[in-house]
């Protein structure tokens, strides 16, 4: 009996991957506390399809290849496999993808704060500071100096990404 | 208890309040029930309307109105938006890509590359703000109006179309461009990525050996095949679409789906949440099986493409991957130590022959002399700045959250600043104590704030990151070791139902981790018929989540 284990991972990762995030984040802060275990729980737990794809795409690359398939000639054990003699091959392209998905988190987390939501409320972020800007449109400080600091980072994490890509 | 939950809640949702139902008050709302069933909310049925197939999504629990009608008020708006960049965004990116790959590492090459860099990293609520403070403002350039699609006094009462779209055509340029800059970016280094590998085929080859000029070359030859990625991003288009942009729309106020989502939320109204949530999802499975369609027709060759190419550029430059890490090292350091950055407790201090440690050790107990109070304090609690001896501050010498009541109302960098002295006199701000980079309408301090901001921002990037990798790790490994790569068959019509019903069973979730919880702690066999309950819920449906979460009596 063959049970078909990947077409379920790969349609439980496509129901998680067409989620809204951003729609859902808001219904869940609307209605958990706001706190920052929690925001780090959503993100965690809605953005892994990404990486998900990715590692896929590259297991399903190497599993022809000839040293994996010795070690399936030997008999090891599935977990074996994956674990000693796979994942070493997949973690750089999957970090890739962490950090490309780390940058996307930061710009979402401050799109949320930016909005009052996410964070708890006496929490100053980034997206807070630009909001309080938007109150008052001559303070333009409010708005340049945490607008640099998120390009910034989001810059050098993708280009970060894009190097550690390049190397591979 | 009430009989008909949903027409309770229809009836009476503004007064009704949000508590706690106690066990046997919900309890016999669980059961199966024939005012509770799946295929009424599908189906329709004489009490609760025609049902979702034909388009009938209910009543909203605010406005009462047919969710129906709230959404094609709204959709209109959205969709236009959404064109419109989409079009701008192709009518740029195609054009400039083409460009940049005719004289490849050239100096426009390099120079927009650089440039997309830029605007790939830009947060759109970002622009949306900066481009509101320079456009929409009287004191620097009031060429656009800031909020709304239309005039406030509406259009006039007999104006044509035409007519009512040259009123709104100002009101929709600064969203329109917001929306079409993000597009731009992906889509232009999209296409340069593929025109250069389409460059590098025989076929490119073949049709210049037979004497074909450069531009037929190009267009006929190159250009067709490299457009194929650009396809992929129709998918990623199309729910946004319909679900709009929340951000956007909500800053520029524009009555679209983006800003309805958010109201309804906030509002907590089930019906308008249910049908928007159903819409986007059914929007991007269709979506992804017109690119699948597109792709076949356009390209026999493809059968299967595991991953979409996007955001892989080869033509970073070393130094700037330098600087890049030099910023992340610097933003890791500030994450770290932040609260000696900037904290409005001093490092060290030395009063009266003694030694403390206030930013290290905020609960350390100060003798009655310090600050001359009656009663001794914790070092967190006292003033430091009014204190009188010998003290090393952070660079920053204030909290985010404090506040300065002498620096309120958004102090410019370069402004007056104040301080209140230990007697009670105003005086100018010492350099030592300045606002660097001013304060916020509050008084709290700008600089310090961006400095624990990188704390929160890193902090959560990176958590939730490595959450999803261990997820993601774990699944894709598992799922492409076992994986046969044959079948692909997108099972959309199930998967758009469980979109449309996954947000109540978030709400349920959470509804069921309190009681859980409660359960947890009177008995283990409580807790086991909670844990059935909980499964059973997973194939109920809203109504009854509904029912179960209302909590009312």
């Amino acid at each position: 009996l063959h049970f078909p284990l990947d077409l379920l991972l790969s349609r439980i990762t496509e129901v998680f991957a067409s989620l809204p995030r951003l729609v859902l984040i808001l219904t869940l802060s609307a209605l958990a506390r706001p706190s920052l275990l929690n925001l780090i729980l959503i993100f965690g737990l809605t953005g892994w399809t990404d990486i998900a794809r990715i590692v896929r795409a590259e297991m399903l690359k190497i599993r022809t290849s000839d040293y994996l398939q010795v070690a399936i000639g030997q008999g090891f054990p599935a977990w074996r496999i994956i674990l000693v003699h796979a994942l070493p091959n997949i973690i750089q392209p999957a970090l890739v993808s962490i950090l490309f998905g780390v940058s996307g988190v930061i710009l979402a987390e401050s799109a949320l704060s930016f909005l009052g939501i996410g964070v708890p409320f006496d929490t100053v972020t980034w997206g807070s500071l630009i909001a309080a800007g938007r109150e008052n449109f001559n303070a333009w400080w409010l708005v340049v100096f945490p607008g640099l600091a998120i390009f910034f980072t989001i810059w050098s994490l993708n280009v970060f990404a894009d190097e550690i890509h390049r190397k591979i | 208890m009430f009989r008909e939950p949903v027409a309770d809640l229809q009836r009476n949702f503004g007064s009704m309040t949000k508590e706690f139902a106690s066990l046997d008050s919900y309890l016999p709302a669980l059961r199966f029930h024939l005012h509770n069933q799946y295929h009424r909310w599908l189906f329709g049925s004489s009490q609760s309307g025609k049902g979702i197939l034909r388009g009938d999504f209910g009543v909203s629990y605010l406005s009462r109105q047919p969710v129906g009608s709230y959404i094609l008020e709204r959709l209109p708006w959205t969709v236009c938006m959404a064109l419109l960049s989409v079009l701008l965004a192709y009518s740029v990116s195609i054009p400039l890509a083409a460009r940049m790959v005719k004289k490849q590492g050239g100096a426009l090459d390099r120079r927009v590359s650089a440039f997309l860099y830029l605007i790939y990293s830009l947060p759109g609520f970002w622009l949306a703000t900066l481009l509101l403070v320079v456009f929409a403002n009287p004191e620097v350039m009031d060429v656009f109006p800031a909020s709304g699609v239309k005039p406030v006094t509406g259009y006039p009462p007999d104006a044509t179309f035409f007519q009512k779209a040259m009123i709104s055509l100002p009101y929709l340029v600064l969203p329109t461009l917001c929306y079409a800059v993000a597009f731009i970016a992906v889509l232009t280094r999209l296409l340069r990525v593929s025109l250069q590998h389409a460059y590098g085929q025989d076929y490119i080859r073949t049709a210049r050996a037979k004497g074909l000029d450069e531009k037929t070359v190009r267009l006929k030859h190159a250009l067709p095949n490299a457009l194929l990625p650009a396809v992929t991003l129709f998918a990623e288009v199309f729910p946004l679409a319909i679900g709009g942009s929340v951000i956007l729309e909500s800053i520029f106020t524009i009555p679209g789906m983006g800003s309805g989502i958010y109201q309804s939320i906030q509002s907590q109204d089930y019906p308008v949440m249910v049908a928007i949530f159903t819409l986007t999802g059914f929007m991007t499975m269709l979506g992804y099986l017109l690119t699948d369609i597109a792709y076949a027709f356009l390209d026999p060759r493809i059968r299967y493409r595991p991953m979409k190419i996007t955001r892989i550029g080869k033509s970073v430059r070393s130094s700037r991957a330098r600087w890049a890490i030099r910023w992340l090292a610097c933003c890791l350091f500030l994450t770290l130590a932040a609260s000696f950055l900037a904290n409005d407790l001093p490092l060290y201090a030395r009063i009266h022959g003694h030694s403390y440690f206030p930013a290290l050790n905020p609960f350390q107990p100060l003798p009655a002399t310090v600050d001359s109070l009656a009663e001794p304090l914790l070092a967190g609690q006292v003033d430091w700045k009014k204190q009188e001896g010998f003290m090393i501050w952070p660079l920053v010498t204030y909290n985010p959250a404090g506040t300065d009541l002498q620096n309120t109302g958004c102090i410019s960098p370069a402004g007056e600043q104040y301080i209140r002295k230990k007697d009670g006199s105003i005086d100018r701000m010492p350099l030592r104590f300045r606002h660097w980079l001013g304060t916020t309408q509050t008084g709290s301090d700008v600089l310090s704030g961006i400095i624990h901001g990188t704390r929160i921002s890193l902090c959560i990037g990176i958590f939730s990151m490595l959450i999803a990798g261990l997820i993601g790790i774990f699944m894709g490994t598992v799922s492409g070791f076992s994986g046969d790569t044959g079948f692909r068959m997108r099972s959309g019509v199930l998967i758009m139902l469980l979109l449309g019903i996954l947000p109540s069973y978030f709400y349920a979730f959470y509804l069921r981790c309190e009681i859980l919880l409660q359960a947890l702690q009177s008995s283990i066999l409580h807790f086991l018929v909670q844990l059935l309950i909980s499964f059973m819920l997973f194939f109920c449906y809203p109504p009854f989540v509904l029912r179960s979460g209302a909590g009312v009596e």
